[in-house]
Order: C-alpha cells, then structure tokens, then sequence
C-alpha cells in the first residue's frame, strides 16, 4: 500500500513538471540596423554610433555601437521596439565635426535576419544665439477683454564671446500644430515653412550682443504694466519692436524698428496666441530681398487656393522651438533635427511665456540648455523675466 | 407716358356718368333690423354689405338700416358685428322688403367654428377672423401667419426680432421690407427709420432699418380680422413689393375680456372692453395689452417687453341724409429689448436697451351713400408719431493704439490716440413722423349684361424723422471713424397715388366669370437730384381674373364646379429714407503714427476725404408676379393648386465700390527730434490707397416661384372632425443684378492687393427650395363646448445651393481708379490671375435636409359663460433622421418640444 502511494505521488510529481512547461517558446530575432548619412553628408564616418533598442511593453533597453560600415547587429526578443540612434562624427577630410541621430517607433521585431535601414538626421547644436522666452500667450485687462500688445521673443547669447544681432531674422512657423491637414510638411526635413520674417537692420556690427545678455524683439515697446495693471512686462527697454505699416499697428519711435520682408497677414501679425505655432531664428547667407525671392514656397489648401510662404533652408537655422498644445502637436512643423520634443503654454491671456531652462553657470554667466528637445530644454507656463537692458 | 395713363383714368371716370341713365330702371330699397339672437337687443353699428353690388350701411341707433338703389332683385348680404358670428343670407328683394336679422355670439358651442384661414375666391387672399384669431393662441402676430400654407411651423417667441417673410424658402430683406402692414387702412411705415449702428456687434441685429415692421410690435389682442394677402394686391394698396396684412381692430360695443398666455418663454396679459356710451354716444372700446419675453429662462438680465394700449371711439352720424361711420383711434404701443452683462462676473458692465414707443391717432370711417353710382366713400387719416432710443454701454479693447480723426475735418490734420480700453457711452435717438390720408370711393355700374364694381382713390403720404441721430462723446467713440449725422437734417420725403380698379362680373352661358383690372399710378416728391424719382409718376398695372365653369353632378346630388384663375400684376416699392439719404462716408487714412513713449511726445497726422453716397440713379423696387390656379368645389370640399412666379429684379440693397485715395505719408525722422515732433521733421512720401464704402443700388434679384394647394374637406360627423391639408413647394432665388466688386486678401510685396475685380456674381447668391405638408385634423364638439386640433407638419426636404460660378471676373479696377476689362492675357498675368476667385469642390453642392415630421396640439374649452381655458404643445412628437451634410457631416435636427396655456375671462 505506501508503495503504491509513493509510486503515484513520484508519477504525480513527474506529470505536473510536463504539465508546467510552457507551450509558448520565446523566439529570438537577430536584427541588423544599416545606417544612412543624410544627403550632402555620405563621407562622414558612421562608426561608433550608439544604438539603443528599447522593448515598449517593458521598457528594458539593449545598446550596442555601429561599425564602419554604419551596421550594427543585434539580438532580440520578438515583441515592439523603439529605435534611437545617436553619435557624432567627423567628415572624410577631418575639418567639420557634426552630430546625427534618428529615431523610430512601433517597429515590431519577429521572424530572423530581419535588416532595417535607418535614415539620420543632422542635429544642428550650436551654442551661440539661443531663444530665450517666446511670449505669446498676452494677458487679459482687468475687464477681462485680451491684450496681445505686450507680446515679445528673447533671443540669449549662449556662447563665451560677443555676437552681433545684425542681420538676423526671427520666424513663425506657416503650420499651426493643432490642426490636423498636414499642409507643409512635404518641405520637411530640409525646409521649413514660415509665415512671417522680420530682420534686425544693420550693416555687420551695429548691434553687439555680450556674453549672457539678450536681445529682446517685442511687438510695442512700450511699458505694458501701465497700460494693462495685469501684463506682466515692461517692454519700452526692448531692443527691437516689429511694426507693420498698417492704420492698426503703433510705432514707438523710441524703440527701432525690424525689417519686415514677408508677413502672411494683411494687416499686423499677432502671434498665435495659444503657441500652436514653432519658432525659429535664423540667418540668410545672400541679401535678405534675394533670400524671399528665391525661397516662396507654395502649396494648396484643401479649399483649392494657392497659399504662399517663405521656406527657410534647415542649415540656415540657428535655433528653433516646437511650441504646441499640452498634448502635443498633431503634425510637427519642424524637422526633429531642429527639435525633437515640443513645449507649451497653457491658455491665451495667461500672461505666462515658455522659457528656456538653465544648464549651469560658469563664473557668473548663465549658460541655458540646449539639447534640441524642448520637451527637456524647456519650462513650461513661465513667469516672463527677459533680460531688458 | 404718364399723360397716357391719366386719359385712361379720366375716361374710366367717364363711363359712369352716361351710365347713370340705366340705373334708374333697377333699383330695389332694403330695410330692416339686427337683433342680437340671445337677449333680442338691438345692435348699433353693425355693417351689412352685400359684396357683389358694392351696397351697404350700417345699423343705426335703434339697430335699424336702410340701404336704397341696390340694383338687382337677388343679393347676398353679409352682416357682421364685433363678437358675432358673421350671418350671410340671400334674398330676394321686392319692391319694399323689412328683413330681421338675428347674430349669435361667437362661441364653441356653435356648430361649424371655422378655425382655419378663409380663402376668398381671388387669388392667394387670406382671412383669418374672429374665432380662428383666438384659437391660434397667438402673442403676437407673426404667430397667426402659421396658418398658410408655406410657413413652417415655430414656436412664437418674442424674444428676438420678428420680420415676415412671404411665399419663399429663405428669408430676405426686400420682401419684409416690401410687405406693408395696415392697420385700419393706415400703413405702419418703417421708411423713415435711420436707427443703427453698424460695427457694433451685439445690438447689430437688433435694428430693422431698411426691413420690416417688426411683428412683435402689433399685438394680437386689439385685431378683429385679418386679411393676408400674397399674391396679387388689389390696386389699392401701394408702396409694396411682396405683400400686404390688412387689419381691422375690434372697434365697438363688447363685453369686458382679460386674457392671460404663459409659456416657458413669454407672459402675456390683455384686458379690454368696449363701453357703450350714453344717450346715442357712440362707443368706446378700450384694450390694453402687455408682454413680456426671455430668451433665455435663466438669465434674468436680457428681457424684451411691450405695452399697447388702444381705445377706440366710433359713432355714426347722418350726413346729407345718408349714415357716416365714424371712428377716432388713439393707440400707443412701447416695446424694450435690454440686455445688460452681470456685473458680479466683469469689472465693468456692458449693456444695452433699445426703446420703441409709437403713438397713432387716427380718424378714420365710411360714408353709405348708396347713390345709383357711388355706394360708399371712405376716409382715413392719421398721424404716427415713433420714438427709438438706443442706449449702449460698450467696452472697447483696442488691438493698438490707433490714431482717430477728428471729426468733421477734411484733408490732412492732427488727429489723437485713443485710450487702450474705455468705456463707450452712447445713444440713438430717431424720430420718424409720418402723416397719411386716403380717400377711397366704391362705385357700381352695369353695363350690358356685366355688372361693375369699381373703386377709386387717392392717398398721400409724408415722412420726417426729427431725431438727433447719435449722441456720444468724440473722445470716446463707439466705433473708430464714426461721424455723426443728425436725422433731423434728412429731408422729409412723401408719396401721392391715385388708383382706379374695375371688377367685372358676366355670364356667358352657364358659364360665369370676374375680370379685375387696376391701374394705380404713384409718385414721390421730395428727394432733390434723384432723377428717376422726383416728379416720375409710375404705373403699376394689376390684372385678376376668374372662369367658372358650369357646375355638374357626379356622383350623388352634390354640386361640383371647376374654376381657373389667372393673375400679372406689377407691384413698386418707393426707396426708403436711409437709401435716398445715406450719410456721407468717411476715409480716413494713417498719414503718420508716432506713438512715443513719453505722451506728451506723441503725435498723429490723419488724412480724411469725405464721399458722398447717394444715388442719384435710384428707382423704385418693381416685383412682377404672375398666378395661375385651379379650384374645385363639391359642396362643403374645397380644393385649390395655385402656381406662381415672382420676379424682383431691382430691390434695393448696399454694395461696396472702391475709389483711390492719395495721400501724403510720412515715415521716418530726418534727424532726431527732442520733445515733440512737427511734420516737417519727417521724411515724405505719396501712397495710395483704394478705399471702399457702400452704396445704395437696385441690386438685389430676388426671384420666387411656387406652388401652393389646398384640400379642405367637410365635417365627417361620426368623430365630428374635419380635415385640412394644406402646404406648398417654394423654390426662391437669391441673387444680385448688378455687379460686386471684390478685393483679394493677398498681399503682394507686402503691400495690400492692388486691385479690385468686378463680378456678375455674389457669394450670398443662393437658390433654396421647401416642400411641405400640413395635415389639420379639428375636431369641434359643439356639446361640450370645445375645440381640439391636431396638426401633423411634413417638411418633405429643404435644399439650399449656391449658384454656379467659375469665379472668372468681367472686369477689374486698376491703380488709379480705371476699370478695364478682364481679358485672357489677364489671367495668365502672375499678379491679375489672382482675380479669379477659387472655390472648393463641396462649395457648389446642393445642402439637403431630409424628411422633418413634428405634431402639434392646440385645444380650446369653453366653461360656463364667462371662461375658456386654452393650451397647445408644439412638437409632442418629432421624427428627425440623421443625415449627410454637403460636408459629408452627420447632422440632425434636435428640437424640443415647446408648450402654454391660456385663460381667458369674459364678463
């Protein structure tokens, strides 16, 4: 009798470790990434990139380096990744140093030897002129009607020397990331469509900017808080206001005035008051009436009519900013080398601004930062402080 | 021309009087008496007429009457008094006859009350009276217009402003403004309104200047009878395009009545009596009606309110041994729409209240000839006195400092910088004065076998507005720019008319037919310089007429007849005040903004053109109208299809221009200035700008075609219902008839787009269409005294779709003002070929609703002697799919449903 019973617990024992092994074999894949250089740029060196997969149901990443040939080879287990690949590297001559990097999403993984081919994208860093603080959002006046006159851009010097402001142009985006008709993005990643291009004057040097100082562009450069108890600047110290030549605008004559060279608007340009538009600043290599000329743009909206912008070249742009809705852009209009990530602000007459995040300072100095991804690099619903003189 | 018409005129006025020779072989007398059936007292002053010989009177003091020269032995006559069920009765006239007449009270307790709107043989000519009136439960009277055929049904609210609209899908300005409403023979008349403010969102809606009358301004309490007519008006009345709403006020003996409506938008109380003054004084009937109306139940804060009273004096006196009615009419009528903004949620509050008082005195009555030619003669003159104040507090945000000009200055000048945010002030204070007298006279003739009714007229009309315009603080404008203009520096303008109509009446065999032709011819006397206007007399020619075939038997011992009708008719409206006169218009043009940030250094220079806007091209709006119908009769069933076209193709209407303006602009200092600037510090420039203001022009093409029927069956006795099914198909065309000129928004260079191009086409041209179907189930239950409708309205579909246009423009206005031609090189020309209008693919796409089916309930119950208890539900039940837009959006129609009630006390 105990043999019995004995015997069947053993047989029992060794039926339940059958009975526990599992159906389902967890498949493994080799993966193999080719990287591709972006146009204009196929002789830099594609060696020592790092990519990192990271599996999205449980966030665990695997990095491994690419070799010469911009291959990299991995393992994984079958299931959804994202993709990140990023480095730097010199070109073939040795003389120019620029960073790359690419990003993909809900790439599925099974089957082997799968290849996929990676396009980069050029991350242009620079640590010169940043943008500081975009204030469009205005503020409402105590009978609660709006107010957008006190709205300004801040452009910081981020770099150890004196820059000069001549010449540079600042731009708002023609694509409004809320709305859902991709319109312009045929342009990207190489240009980028604005609607708007206003350009501080000058022949070369006539307006410096020192180290950790700003350059402040409002749209009326008076003192706003006298105006308006609830608008949180005083704008009579900018450096530049941007006017229009229309019966609704006001010149300040203290303040100079930009050069307007394009505006989509009939009368004066107001920046989208809820932000749903990106900014940029940048600088034109040849005479600024060439630079419209040669680069109008146009596309078709869906009520058949041509719309007309101006496409700025990627390469020209020194600093750019993806502001959207809290949740983020429907369709981005900027190239994710420009910015990957996107900031925002909250509500039209807050009277808050987006605001550039400080990295560290260095012997007084501030230095802001700049990781072209403003979901990082920036604060959202900031209290404006610009930097007036 | 006009001398051809006046012959016509005279010899029409001719054939009378050799006539008048044969009138003397025919010629009955008619007496007797008007008894009131219950308490058997006499009734003074009610009217007995018999239609078809233009003969009438009415009762005297001791309710007796005499009507001499009837020529026929056979009449039908017609007696009516207010209160009363209307008695016709036929009879045949000897030598001498003594008749009595009995009228009963009107009430639910008599067999046949006749709820639904009469239809008198002419065509599309509407009567809507007593009993039918009360029954509708109306609070004011655009609810009463529910009963024709082509209105769809709406719950009547008087929270907002009220126009009519006659026979069209769609609404339109032309048509409210081309339907008068008179009132006792007194046209309301809303040519002299100048009251409104443009630019000023918020109240913009609330001015009808250049509309209609607004219908909540004419109670429903104080009306007897109403008359609609849509079709083709009788020459009689002028001044219109559309139509015409004749109504007749209760005037006379009556018992004392109160009546109180509530439903969840409106209160209405109404109390009226009509006294009988002693020893043969006449009567007195007084009424007094108030109104009170939100739009929306929870906010307490937007109201619209009206108060009327009325009294009436009638009498009747003899003159030349033949009676006179006599009426005196004192009405005074004030509405106020308010809104103000809670000032617990703003710092400041905004509001508005915009007041209407109109005070009438009218005398008005007829004289019962009762002559072998004339028959009767009636008068009617009255004054109207309307003051409109408008009182608008406003908060005003400016984008930017923006200079102003100063008023009344021309050319260039220092103007001033407007506050970022104040608080405007203002009012509008109109007051339009309009006198009117008319002197109507009906005759009858025969001629061979063809008997003649032919009425002949004249009235004259005159319009001033005294107002003083718009009072406000210059420093503090309401809207940048604004000038005033006082009224009370318009010119007065006026209209004479003089008509004469015949209507024949024949037989031919059994055959019989009524042949009605009018001619009225009208003028204006006032507007200098107007060349088409001033001293012009225009003719309208208005011709009706009826065939009646032989009546037949089919299918048992009823009576069946066939009928055709057919009408043209040629119909004006007169310019009103505001298009003969607009204000001048105002550019004004930044010639320099230096907005420092010291303000005592601040200066702006503005250059201001001024630009008159009248036309003197301006005529008078012309709508044609041509009808055809088929009515059948079997006994107590009634069928009628009447088809009709409409052609207005002149209306009047505001269209922009362009013209260049050339100024002087200064930009830029030529070196730096300390403290205030001067001109001559500045560097100068010429620019040009095209600048664009409005003008009155005939226009607006409003084109309507139709067709409306009518079933209207008799009693079936077993459920003591009768049945009405009623509706009509619309299809109106909205267009204009002369060209719009339009300027791109592009910029080019950044400088606005250079030029304007001329169109054949506007972006409000639209063609709509409606079909529906009213199916009218009354039941009357005379036992117990009460009255029960249900109505089952069917809109079949309603469409609505811009007309076609390939955007291409016929001409364009060039750098200086010159207008050429748009050729092809134009549209291949980068800049030029931005003329041509582009339009997406769904633009042109017809917008349909589908099928919309709703049931509406009203019942009315008599207690007792003195009360009547009413109530009505709209919608109880509703079918409204879902549909496809033309943007391929999922719609539908969501409508609640909407119910009051009534009481009504009767002493």
């Amino acid at each position: 009798m105990r043999k019995i019973s004995w015997l069947s617990f053993m047989m029992t024992l060794l039926l339940s470790f059958y009975a526990c092994e599992k159906d389902t074999i967890n498949t493994e894949t080799i993966v193999t990434i080719q990287m591709n250089m972006p146009e204009g740029y196929s002789d830099y060196s594609k060696d020592n990139y790092e990519v990192t997969w990271t599996n999205l149901s449980n966030q665990r990443s695997t990095t491994t380096k690419t070799d010469d040939a911009g291959i990299a080879v991995t393992t994984l287990s079958d299931g959804i990744y994202k993709l990140d690949i990023k480095g730097e590297s010199k070109n073939a001559a040795g003389t120019d140093l620029a960073t790359f990097q690419a990003s993909e999403t809900q790439i599925a993984v099974s089957g082997s030897l799968k290849t996929l081919t990676v396009n980069m994208e050029q991350v242009i860093l620079n640590d010169g002129f940043l943008i500081r603080e975009v204030y469009f959002s205005g503020s409402k006046t105590p009978n609660n009607k709006n107010y957008f006159q006190d709205q300004y851009i801040e452009i910081y010097n981020n770099s150890g020397e004196t820059l000069y402001a001549d010449g540079l142009s600042i731009a708002e985006s023609m694509n409004t990331s809320s709305v859902t008709t991709n319109l312009w993005g045929k342009f990207l990643p190489n240009t980028v469509a604005v609607g708007t291009v206003y350009t501080v004057p000058g022949t070369g040097k006539d307006h410096p900017v020192k180290p950790g100082e700003s350059l402040v562009i409002a749209s009326m450069g008076i003192n706003h808080t006298a105006e308006n108890p609830n608008s949180p600047v005083d704008m009579s110290k900018a450096d530049f206001e941007w006017y229009d030549d229309h019966n609704m605008d006001t010149d300040v004559p203290e303040v100079p005035n930009m050069i307007k060279y394009y505006s989509y608007s009939n009368t004066i340009w107001i920046m989208h008051n809820r932000g749903h538009k990106a900014y940029m600043i940048f600088k034109s290599d040849i005479p600024m009436d060439q630079f419209i000329q040669k680069n109008t743009i146009s596309t078709l909206s869906p009520s058949g009519s041509e719309t007309f912008a101006i496409g700025v070249p990627n390469h020209l742009i020194i600093d750019a900013v993806e502001s959207a809705a809290p949740n983020g852009p429907e369709i981005k209009s900027l190239p994710s080398g420009l910015d990957k990530g996107y900031t925002y602000c909250d509500g039209a007459g807050s009277g808050l601004c987006i605001k550039r995040k400080t990295a560290r300072t260095e012997g007084g100095r501030i230095i802001l930062k700049d990781t072209n991804n403003s979901t990082e690099d920036f604060e959202v619903n900031a209290k404006p402080s610009p930097l007036t003189k | 021309m006009k001398l051809y018409y006046i012959i016509i005129l005279l010899l029409i006025s001719y054939i009378p009087i050799s006539i008048a020779d044969d009138q003397t072989k025919i010629s009955y007398d008619l007496t007797g008496i008007v008894i009131d059936k219950d308490d058997h007292l006499p009734i003074i002053g009610a009217t007995i007429f018999i239609e078809s010989l233009n003969s009438g009177t009415i009762t005297d003091s001791n309710g007796k009457f005499h009507i001499q020269h009837i020529p026929s032995s056979n009449a039908e006559i017609s007696v009516r008094y207010l209160g009363y069920r209307l008695q016709k009765q036929t009879i045949c006239l000897s030598k001498q006859s003594f008749i009595k007449i009995h009228l009963e009270k009107e009430s639910f307790k008599l067999n046949e009350v006749n709820v639904m709107a009469e239809k008198k043989s002419e065509l599309s000519n509407y009567t809507i009276k007593n009993k039918a009136l009360e029954y509708i439960q109306p609070s004011g009277l655009s609810d009463i217009l529910q009963l024709l055929p082509g209105y769809l049904h709406s719950d009547g609210s008087l929270a907002s402003m009220q126009q009519i609209t006659v026979r069209q899908a769609g609404r339109d300005q032309s048509t409210a403004l081309g339907t008068s409403i008179i009132v006792d023979g007194t046209p309301i008349s809303n040519n002299g309104n100048l009251s409104k403010v443009s630019d000023d969102s918020g109240i913009n809606d609330k001015s009808n200047m250049n509309g209609g009358v607004d219908l909540r301004s004419i109670p429903s309490d104080h009306i007897e009878e109403i008359q609609i007519i849509n079709g083709i008006a009788s020459a009689k009345y002028g001044d219109i395009t559309s139509g015409a709403v004749l109504i007749k006020s209760k005037a006379g003996k009556s018992p004392l009545t109160v009546r109180a409506k509530l439903d969840p938008l409106n209160k209405l109380v109404y109390a009226g009596k009509g006294f009988m003054l002693p020893k043969q004084g006449g009567n007195l009937n007084i009424g007094l009606d108030w109104a009170n109306a939100k739009p929306d139940v929870r906010n307490s804060l937007e109201a619209f309110q009206r108060l009327s009273g009325q009294a009436i004096y009638s009498n009747q006196f003899k003159l030349d041994n033949q009676l006179l009615s006599f009426n005196a009419k004192l009405n005074y009528t004030t509405t106020l729409d308010k809104m103000r903004k809670d000032p617990n949620l703003m710092h400041s509050t905004e509001s508005f209240s915009i007041e209407n008082h109109r005070i009438n005195g009218s005398v008005y009555g007829r004289w019962w000839i009762n002559q072998s030619f004339f028959k009767s003669v009636s008068y009617n003159f009255s004054a109207n006195q309307t003051i409109d104040r408008t009182n608008r507090t406003k908060i005003i945000a400016q984008k930017n400092a923006s200079p102003v000009a100063v008023e009344g200055v021309s050319g260039e000048h220092e103007g001033f910088f407007l506050p970022n945010e104040y608080i405007s002030t203002y009012q509008v204070i109109g007051k339009p004065l309009q006198l009117y007298g008319s002197i109507d006279s009906e005759s009858f003739f025969r001629l061979g076998n063809t008997s003649h009714k032919l009425g002949i007229g004249v009235n004259t009309q005159f319009e001033k507005n005294n107002g003083v315009g718009m009072i406000y603080d210059p420093l503090l404008p309401p809207v940048a720019g604004v000038r005033n203009r006082p009224f009370n520096q318009v010119p007065g303008i006026g209209q004479w008319a003089i008509y004469a109509e015949d209507q024949a009446n024949g037989e031919i065999g059994k055959h019989s037919w009524m042949a009605q032709a009018g001619i009225r011819l009208g003028s204006m006397f006032g507007p200098e310089n107007h060349i088409h206007i001033q001293n012009k007399i225009y003719p309208e020619l208005r011709l009706l007429s009826e065939w009646n075939f032989p009546k037949f038997y089919f299918a048992g011992s009823f009576e069946n007849q066939f009928s055709l009708i057919a009408g043209w008719g040629q119909q004006r409206k007169y310019p009103t005040m505001s298009y003969l006169f607009p204000e001048t218009a105002w550019f004004d043009a930044v010639a320099l903004n230096y907005y420092s940030q010291t303000e005592a250094n601040r200066l702006a220079i503005m250059n201001s053109q001024s630009q008159n806007r009248e036309n003197y091209d301006l005529k008078p709006a012309l709508n044609t109208k041509t009808e055809f119908g088929i009515r059948f009769n079997r006994n107590a069933f009634q069928g009628s299809v009447t088809m009709f076209n409409e052609n207005l193709d002149n209306g009047f209407m505001f269209m922009s221009r362009y013209n260049p303006f050339i100024y002087t602009k200064y930009e830029g200092l030529k070196k730096p200035v300390d403290g205030k600037p001067s001109i001559s510090d500045f560097n100068s420039k010429t620019d040009t700008l095209l600048m664009s203001y409005s003008r009155p022009q005939n226009g607006e093409r409003v084109i309507k075609k139709g067709i409306e029927y009518r079933l209207s069956f008799p009693q079936i006795e077993i459920i003591k219902t009768s049945i009405e099914i009623n509706g009509a198909w619309y299809k109106t065309t909205y267009d204009v008839s002369e060209p719009i000129v339009y300027r791109p928004g592009q910029q080019i260079n950044n400088k606005p787009y250079p030029f304007v191009g001329i169109y054949g086409w506007n972006s409000n041209s639209k063609s709509n269409e409606q079909f529906n179907t009213n199916l009218w189930f009354n039941t009357h239950i005379p036992k117990y005294r009460m009255h029960f409708s249900c109505m089952i309205q069917t809109v079949w579909y309603t469409q609505s779709q811009s007309l076609k246009f390939d955007g291409r423009p016929t001409h364009y206005i060039g750098y200086n003002g010159e207008v050429n031609p748009y050729t092809d090189e134009d549209a291949q020309d980068p800049i030029k070929k931005l003329l041509i209008r582009s339009f997406s693919d769904n633009y042109f796409k017809a917008n349909r609703t589908p099928i919309s089916m709703s049931m509406n309930l009203k019942a009315t119950k008599e207690f007792g002697k003195h009360l009547s208890v009413s109530c009505f539900v709209n919608r109880i039940w509703d079918y409204n799919p879902i549909y496809k837009n033309s943007l391929d959006t999922n719609r539908r129609k969501w409508d609640a449903p909407f119910f009051g009630t009534e009481i009504k006390v009767s002493i």
